[in-house]
């Protein structure tokens, strides 16, 4: 529209210095047009073939960690962007050493990466910036917004870029010996002699054979070499499965608002448990009453030991805020037929209800063993058959 | 020569398979090789005819193998019978006695099913009841695995994965291809009418002229120092091995030739570093944890080792 109204006075004007007879009028009024046309076109394309891309090192990490971020810029075109201007959306949660890097922005809890650059034909710019992870959650960068315009800075062009990258930040771990567990049986499982169920796909040796044996097992060409009846030997099937059931409510009736710190301590034993059971092989799952971060419903993940598995509860901790939709021992009730058979569970709570006690009690006859760690003031009661743990959460003053 | 061959057989594969170009002519660059090839892609993605494709292009038999949780080495490797006719024993050939062999879901075998495998790949030959049979020339393994369903599978082992010279993502099709795709199978089946472009007594003439292909000694060395790379990176738990190196440096000379050229590039050697060196790598689980992927830290490892230029 702005250019339309120049070129009509343009016009009009050009008219004029005609009709008067002003050569060198006219001359500068078509000089004139010309250049503002070439600049509003320049303008208008400045931004095609403008390739914006941010490469993160670390896309997850521990709060305190470092990552780093290559942002590249590229031209892919001809006609070079005297200026460009991108302003990245960035959380306040993954910030440069120095913060006064990110310039403020109109949305809360948010910050903008600016970055000013001027490219040549086929050109591309990288820079590098290092982050520091902050806090426990899942952010977002980005949308981002350029600008860029013609060389005399008459015309300016903008253009989103919906590019966003998500990054999650794990809880905060803490050391193993501040959770009280003993260190011969932490999460309640010894190792077992007697083999219950074999991977017959799974021959791990031969031995003589014993009149209670299956003739199944007999290993033939074994036999056939050694003159004596030699049956095969398969791996055992052991699963040593470790579930934690996160409660997030932290206070003991819903109106008295949510308690950020205590939640934050809930979160960060949950992870501790989760990472310590994993790294000593066992297949751990993770279930919360508390919904995820832009979900409407509470998790469930299920018992795991794949590459992947440790990633994932730590993402779902990350992710876990105090909002729930039910109270915890219902929550617990209803999980009941989904909970793996023969785990070992343990339970993280900020509050110790009458409720839950009687749910645990009735979780016992099913689990092999169960432990209650409770952040509550006053210690627990005690519970047969349940290992409690107290480990008192006082709000620092 | 070998671009006019690897064109021929490029165009006869893309009556079946749509796009996928470059897919090819990393199949073709491990049929140059003498390699194997391990291809890492969901369900439905067109691995088995492009298998055949290829197959039928290169004038060879084909044989697939569905591998299960209770295939047994003989299934694959063969096995002896005794004739009750003729009162002898006599050798019924597995499926792994053709030129190209696709081992369908080879995750889901037993190792021991899996190390079957292992002679014929490394060693080109089979032994049963103590008799060691030759395979056909030109001979391919086309593995498959899914990496989604992780459920019941047997993972296989470093000392096999080592052995399969390229890891290939076919991934899905564009829109456009997807239409061209509906329409191109709407009447019958291309497949049917596919001609072989070429013969294996071709393929083996191809194979050594590959060979002749020119490796400058400063570009032999960009390749070792990628390869040593990997071993050097804290992220990494397990490097690269010399394999690797020749891998890379054979399908190098392979990749520069189905382009036409008689010495290699720089490019070429990054182009092709992806592929051979994916599958060898095995990241650290902190890293794992931290979200970083063996794609990227190939990039990483490509974009630090300074390339050689040309005085």
């Amino acid at each position: 529209m702005r250019i339309k109204i120049w070129l009509v006075t343009m016009a009009v004007l050009f008219i004029i210095g005609g009709y008067a007879k002003l050569s060198l009028f006219t001359t500068m009024i078509t000089s004139s047009a010309f250049i503002l046309l070439s600049a509003w076109l320049w303008s208008r394309n400045s931004l095609k073939g403008v390739i914006y891309r941010r490469r993160w090192k670390y896309q997850r990490g521990f709060p305190g960690e470092d990552t780093s971020v290559r942002i590249d810029v590229e031209n892919r075109k001809l006609l070079p962007v005297p200026w460009l201007q991108t302003n990245d959306t960035w959380t306040l949660a993954i910030t440069p050493e120095n913060e006064e890097m990110l310039k403020p922005s109109h949305l809360s809890q948010q910050r903008m990466l600016v970055n000013r650059y001027h490219l040549r034909w086929f050109e591309r710019v990288t820079r590098s910036f290092e982050m520091r992870f902050r806090k426990r959650g899942i952010y977002e960068t980005g949308p981002v917004s350029m600008e860029a315009g013609d060389p005399f800075g008459i015309f300016k062009h903008t253009q989103e870029a919906e590019k966003r990258d998500i990054l999650t930040i794990f809880p905060e771990l803490l050391p193993i010996g501040d959770l009280h567990l003993p260190l011969n049986n932490s999460f309640g499982d010894r190792r077992s002699r007697r083999r219950l169920f074999e991977d017959s796909n799974l021959s791990i040796g031969i031995r003589d054979y014993h009149p209670e044996d299956d003739l199944r097992r007999v290993h033939w060409k074994a036999t056939a070499r050694s003159g004596k009846m030699q049956v095969k030997i398969f791996q055992p099937i052991s699963s040593r499965l470790f579930l934690l059931c996160l409660n997030v409510t932290t206070t003991s009736q819903p109106w008295l608002g949510i308690n950020s710190e205590l939640l934050e301590q809930l979160v960060k034993i949950s992870a501790t448990l989760v990472y310590h059971a994993y790294e000593t092989n066992y297949s751990v799952g993770l279930i919360s009453n508390g919904y995820l971060a832009r979900a409407d419903r509470p998790f469930r993940i299920a018992p795991g030991r794949s590459p992947q598995q440790l990633a994932h509860l730590l993402q779902a901790l990350a992710a876990v805020t105090p909002y729930t939709s039910a109270p915890f021992e219902n929550y617990l009730y209803n999980s009941l037929p989904h909970l793996p058979y023969g785990a070992a569970l343990t339970v993280v709570t900020g509050f110790v209800t009458s409720q839950l006690c009687e749910a645990l009690l009735r979780l016992k006859r099913y689990r092999s063993h169960t432990t209650l760690i409770s952040l509550e003031t006053t210690p627990p009661p005690e519970l047969v058959g349940i290992r409690t743990i107290h480990l008192p959460f006082e709000l620092a003053l | 020569m070998i671009k006019n061959l690897a064109k021929r057989i490029t165009d006869n594969v893309n009556r079946v398979i749509i796009g996928k170009e470059d897919v090819i002519h990393r199949l073709l660059t491990a049929v140059l090789c003498e390699g194997h090839v391990l291809i890492e892609d969901v369900p439905g993605t067109g691995k088995t005819t492009l298998a055949r494709a290829l197959a039928i292009s290169l004038g060879s038999s084909f044989q697939r193998i569905q591998f299960t949780p209770d295939l047994l080495p003989t299934d694959v490797t063969g096995l002896s019978w005794f004739n009750q006719k003729t009162q002898d024993f006599e050798f019924r050939p597995g499926p792994v006695m053709s030129n190209i062999v696709l081992a369908d879901e080879i995750n889901r075998a037993t190792p021991r099913t899996q190390s079957s495998l292992l002679e014929a790949m490394q060693e080109r030959q089979v032994t049963t009841d103590g008799i060691t049979r030759l395979l056909p020339r030109p001979f391919m393994i086309l593995a498959t695995q899914n990496p989604v369903e992780l459920e019941g599978t047997f993972p296989l082992p470093e000392a096999q994965l080592d052995r399969f010279l390229l890891r290939i993502i076919i991934g899905y099709p564009t829109q456009e291809e997807e239409n061209a795709i509906l329409e191109r199978f709407r009447l019958d089946d291309p497949l049917l009418d596919l001609q072989a472009v070429t013969t294996a007594e071709e393929i083996i003439d191809m194979q050594q002229k590959r060979r002749k292909v020119h490796v400058e000694e400063t570009l032999r060395d960009y390749v070792v120092r990628i390869v040593r790379a990997t071993r050097q990176s804290p992220e990494i738990e397990l490097g690269a091995s010399p394999r690797a190196a020749l891998a890379l440096f054979q399908t190098t000379q392979a990749w520069a030739a189905i382009q036409g050229r008689d010495y290699i590039l720089p490019d070429d050697i990054k182009a092709m570093a992806p592929s051979v060196l994916s599958h060898r790598l095995i990241i650290s689980a902190q890293a794992q944890l931290r979200g970083r992927t063996v794609q990227e830290m190939i990039e990483d490892i490509i974009s630090v080792v300074p390339v050689p230029v040309e005085k």
